[in-house]
């Protein structure tokens, strides 16, 4: 007995070692609680176009830990999809998901690193191993309103009046109502003018002007958001611009991954009359009803 | 669980020392077995005196007769030993097992025997279904109430996962239904363990296993194929 007992030394040194847990599903693994696997769905989350960065989902594990599951884009069915456009139907892990707490999805931009960025579009916790996917938008986003006048303050009173929007009444006050933002995000707001967004600058709140005026001309602007079209164009664009058509958005931005085009995330949204001529004031319709949302299901 | 091919130094350390108190335990054993007899001292040494006494015939006499005819050997190690038991299994999350065992040992020391074994793994995802045989070793089943043994062998397991319905659900939104929820697979494991004899017939006993199964997945080779698993138990025996 005791000759053989070396061998059995051995084997328990060495056997236990050796075994994976495989990733596709098993129901072995799944009985016993060893869940690698991670189906997404979402339900208004667009498709990145070239230049827009790539999704990418990471999960938070009750020791801390955090465990990504790499890239992927979506399709019009809101189904993860690879580079190729195959469906992604399990994401998977090479470690234990099943003391999972969260998950969130981010718009990476480059390589994808070992935690989100701070752009984060979509989180949820997990609750018996499925989580419902929101976006962490600032309290009472749902009650932002508000609406800008067609006026052109920088460049004085009755020259090119139609090519510039501002978030200020005739009596100076501001004409937003937006909630305190929290930490991932800040308020942007965008002129499409013939389909092609331009940036009016971001901001913190409606009761102060914006961080720039790029566009604007020579006089002193308005302590408030808003935006002349009048000088440097960008590529693309004629100014002083005709903003007759124009849509006006007012969106929420990832502090941390400041983009030319506009994220996703649009609260208010407005569109300009055919005929501009300066005076309008243009309302604005809440869409956060229409943020995106999604499930995330470990399994 | 050792799901990775590459355990942790704590894992490492955790299975050299049940190895090395199990080796300590088996050399210490031995030892006893092979320099302590089934009398010891005075009561050996009274034990002829008592014979004679009783039968009439000196020491000489006995031993004689003993020599010519020696006495059936009894011996309360060797027969059954059924056990019932309830432990964990170690991979990915603890999952609870109860189950029981049969064995029997044999030759005049009890230190050959083999054992079946049944169980039943409760896990946060479904439950797993074990049958199994073990050839076990043990030292000291008749000098001492610890009892350490080494066993290795081989079973059967059937496995069903059940997700909760809300999860099934979700899944089908998506589109995913699971169509395997169930498998079969063979595993072989060894491991060993302590008994402790607080009776002479029953016992408490601690048992650790290793079990690799192997699992049927398309495309990969057998090595890559293996699932570790690992329980430890406590078990109440009863010695027939």
């Amino acid at each position: 007995m005791m000759r053989g007992f070396p061998i059995v030394l051995l084997l328990l040194l060495v056997l236990p070692a050796c075994g994976q847990t495989p990733s596709e599903f098993r129901p072995l693994t799944a009985a016993l609680g060893d869940l690698r696997g991670v189906a997404l769905g979402f339900e208004g989350l667009l498709p990145l176009g070239e230049g827009e960065g790539t999704y990418s989902a990471f999960l938070s594990l009750d020791d801390g830990d955090i465990v990504g599951l790499g890239g992927f884009n979506v399709n019009d069915s809101g189904r993860p999809i690879d580079g190729q456009g195959n469906v992604i139907d399990r994401f998977t892990a090479d470690r234990n998901l099943f003391s999972s707490v969260s998950l969130v999805v981010s718009v990476e931009q480059g390589a994808i690193g070992s935690s989100p960025s701070q752009a984060t579009i979509l989180q949820g916790p997990f609750i018996n191993g499925i989580a419902s996917l929101s976006v962490p938008s600032p309290l009472f986003i749902s009650d932002a309103s508000g609406s800008y006048r067609v006026f052109t303050p920088t460049d004085g009173p009755s020259t090119h009046e139609g090519s510039g929007a501002w978030a200020v009444s005739v009596a100076g006050e501001a004409t937003l109502t937006l909630p305190p933002l929290n930490n991932l995000y800040l308020y942007e707001h965008f002129m499409v003018i013939n389909g092609m967004p331009i940036t009016m600058g971001r901001f913190s709140t409606a009761g102060v002007a914006d961080f720039a005026n790029p566009w604007s001309g020579p006089l002193e602007a308005p302590a408030f958001p808003g935006e002349d079209f009048l000088a440097n164009a960008p590529q693309g664009f004629t100014f002083p611009a005709d903003l007759s058509g124009a849509q006006l958005l007012v969106t929420l931005e990832p502090i941390l991954n400041d983009t030319v085009l506009p994220f996703q995330l649009v609260i208010l949204q407005g569109t300009l009359p055919a005929a501009i001529a300066g005076g309008e004031i243009i309302e604005l319709t809440n869409r956060s009803a229409n943020f995106p949302t999604g499930t995330a299901i470990i399994f | 669980m050792l799901a990775h091919r590459h355990p942790s130094i704590t894992t490492a350390n955790r299975v050299m020392a049940v190895v090395g108190t199990l080796a300590l335990s088996l050399s210490v054993v031995a030892k006893a077995e092979a320099a302590t007899p089934t009398l010891t001292g005075l009561a050996r040494m009274a034990a002829p005196l008592i014979a004679h006494l009783e039968t009439g015939q000196s020491p000489q006499q006995e031993q004689e007769a003993a020599r010519r005819d020696p006495p059936p050997v009894i011996d309360p190690a060797s027969g059954p030993v059924f056990s019932v038991f309830g432990g964990s299994v170690f991979s990915g999350s603890s999952a609870f097992q109860t189950g029981a065992t049969l064995a029997y040992f044999f030759g005049p020391k009890a230190n050959i025997g083999v054992e079946a074994e049944g169980n039943l793994t409760i896990g946060p995802g479904g439950r797993v279904a074990q049958f199994m045989g073990s050839l076990v070793m043990q030292a000291g089943a008749r000098t001492s109430k610890f009892v350490p043994y080494i066993a290795v062998g081989a079973g059967l397991l059937r496995a069903s996962a059940r997700f909760p319905q809300e999860k099934t659900d979700a899944l089908a939104e998506l589109g995913i239904s699971l169509q395997l929820t169930t498998e079969t697979a063979p595993f072989f494991q060894f491991g060993g363990g302590l008994r402790f004899y607080f009776s002479p017939k029953l016992a408490f006993r601690v048992d650790t296993r290793f079990a690799q199964v192997a699992l049927d997945l398309d495309g990969v080779s057998f090595g890559d194929s293996l699932f570790a698993m690992r329980r430890v138990a406590g078990m109440v025996s009863w010695d027939f």
